[in-house]
């Protein structure tokens, strides 16, 4: 699903509920701060260009951070150690603090213990000091601050001013490179914990993922693994929303899925397992998954799904059919969701095919009208290999045209044999 | 797509966030900022949405009515949908969002 709760919570002022780490202290989607380190560099220039046009001795820049309590340092000039320090600043409190609570530029003539929380200005016989908050898109990145020394005038209004149009541009940059980075990151994550598929004896597995050509990589993921007992785990999920935040909250979703599934036979009962780890854990996410435990020996499937699209079962002679599957609500959506188990059997030569929403929502285009067209492909692909099904279904239904606004999982899961019957 | 929203007093004189037209990237945070001021100062421990105009919901929308319908609980209220269009009711059905908040 192309849905994003990082900034979606109310931003009452002060408020640690916006995003980030809740008072609980659960774990919440992977932000910025971690990066940042290489912020330095990539605002060098910036940051000299900065100075040198406000005739400035200092400069830094604080971020705000996880919490969204605090401002950190992560870039200076004249004020390294700073940065080295890992500085932090309430928001709300002395000068930096002040400027990110308030949303407005400052000037200061007179720096001490009652006007700057950070000792580090004063011992650096700062005598003048000027600050602006970053914004970008109506919310708030962090504060920049230019500093003058001993002997210097402060900063008049005029001064004020082209710093709040650097700030501006500041923060243009830092959005930017936040951009590049979370990509970066999503993606070589999405590609550690894209699964192997098993080879399971009896059955025939292939899938596909596919990131969005606008976000980049997303929350969605599929997996297969052998259970104890020889049946087989399949599941397909969706964690609302794109980039880094959601694929780390994905990597999370699916190892927990994983550790419940081994422990437990019912599907349902996996689901409402995981389902309690994410409203204990996970801030502000809603998931939808479908987990289904197979047989290959007697193709007896059992299937759970919260919120997720039924599975299109492809006889290998036959109509094609959703799967019977019950859908309950997505994961994170109330405490204590009932859960229900459905079952369904997979003949010899049947295909199940599960996919993510991104493989039928378009903007401006039919959702059912997406899926008969889905459902008319795989009539097609009746009784054959799974990866062709897949790739046929990609190539029908993935307009290679048109920006996607969400990523794509498909998993096909055919049975080869009766194993059952031939023993 | 455009968003409305704007507070109306239905028959019984009680507050009701009414809605129109998309729900999704562009108008998310608007409308969450909307249902929450309403959550907050709404007397009434029914915290009621029309969604009869509402003409597009993605996954984005569906995510923000989650979020209210949390925040309602949050304080003992009750999240309830009027008029919700036929699309939109098939999409909660879809995602088995039906049962999750009383749809009038």
């Amino acid at each position: 699903m192309r849905a994003d709760f990082e900034h979606a919570s109310p931003a009452p002022s002060g408020s640690s509920a916006r995003s980030g780490r809740s008072p609980d202290g659960s774990e919440t989607p992977a932000r910025h701060a971690e990066h940042d380190t290489g912020i330095q560099d990539y605002l060098s220039d910036d940051l000299d260009q900065l100075r040198q046009r406000l005739n400035a001795a200092t400069t830094a820049l604080l971020l705000v951070d996880e919490s969204q309590q605090y401002l950190t340092a992560r870039a200076a000039r004249g004020l390294e150690e700073e940065v080295r320090q890992g500085s932090r600043v309430p928001i709300g409190l002395g000068f930096a603090g002040h400027i990110a609570s308030e949303r407005r530029p400052l000037a200061l003539d007179r720096i001490d213990s009652a006007t700057v929380v950070n000792p580090l200005l004063w011992r650096r016989g700062i005598t003048a000091l000027a600050g602006a908050p970053l914004m970008f898109e109506g919310r708030l990145l962090g504060v920049v601050h230019v500093g003058r020394l001993t002997g210097s005038p402060p900063f008049s209004p005029a001064e004020v001013e082209e710093l709040v149009d650097e700030a501006d541009r500041i923060a243009r940059r830092l959005t930017e490179w936040r951009g590049q980075v979370d990509r970066a990151a999503a993606s070589a994550l999405q590609e550690g914990l894209t699964p192997r598929l098993p080879r399971v004896q009896h059955l025939d597995l292939a899938a596909r993922y596919v990131p969005s050509s606008l976000h980049g990589v997303g929350g969605d993921w599929y997996d297969v693994f052998t259970l104890p007992g020889g049946s087989v785990g399949f599941a397909i999920g969706d964690v609302m929303g794109h980039g880094l935040s959601s694929a780390t909250v994905m990597g999370r979703v699916r190892s927990a899925l994983r550790a419940y599934a081994i422990e437990d036979d019912d599907p349902s009962s996996v689901l409402t397992r995981l389902d309690r780890k994410v409203q204990h854990f996970e801030f502000n996410q809603m998931i939808t998954a479908l987990y289904g435990i197979l047989d290959p020996r007697t193709g007896q499937i059992s299937m759970s799904s919260a919120g997720h699209l039924p599975p299109v079962l492809v006889p290998a002679s036959g109509p094609v059919r959703s799967a019977s599957v019950a859908v309950d609500v997505p994961l994170g959506v109330m405490p204590s969701a009932s859960r229900r188990t459905t079952y369904e059997t997979l003949g010899v030569g049947d295909l199940l095919f599960l996919y993510t929403d991104g493989l039928i929502e378009r903007r401006g285009g039919d959702v059912d009208v997406a899926q008969l067209q889905l459902m008319s492909v795989l009539a097609g692909a009746a009784d054959v290999w799974a990866e062709i099904a897949c790739a046929d279904v990609m190539s029908a239904l993935v307009d290679m045209d048109s920006d996607s606004d969400d990523d794509i999982s498909v998993l096909a899961l055919r049975r080869l044999v009766d194993s059952a019957r031939k023993r | 797509m455009e968003l409305n929203v704007a507070v109306e007093l239905d028959a019984r004189d009680r507050p009701v966030l009414v809605v129109g037209g998309a729900i999704d990237l562009a108008t998310r945070e608007r409308f969450l900022d909307r249902g929450y001021e309403m959550i907050k100062t709404s007397t009434s421990d029914e915290v009621l949405i029309d969604l009869a105009a509402v003409t597009f919901l993605d996954s984005l929308g569906i995510g923000a009515l989650v979020q209210l319908n949390r925040a309602s609980a949050e304080v003992n209220k009750t999240m309830v949908l009027r008029n919700p269009s036929e699309r939109v009711r098939s999409l909660l059905r879809r995602i088995g969002l039906d049962t999750a908040w009383p749809i009038e």
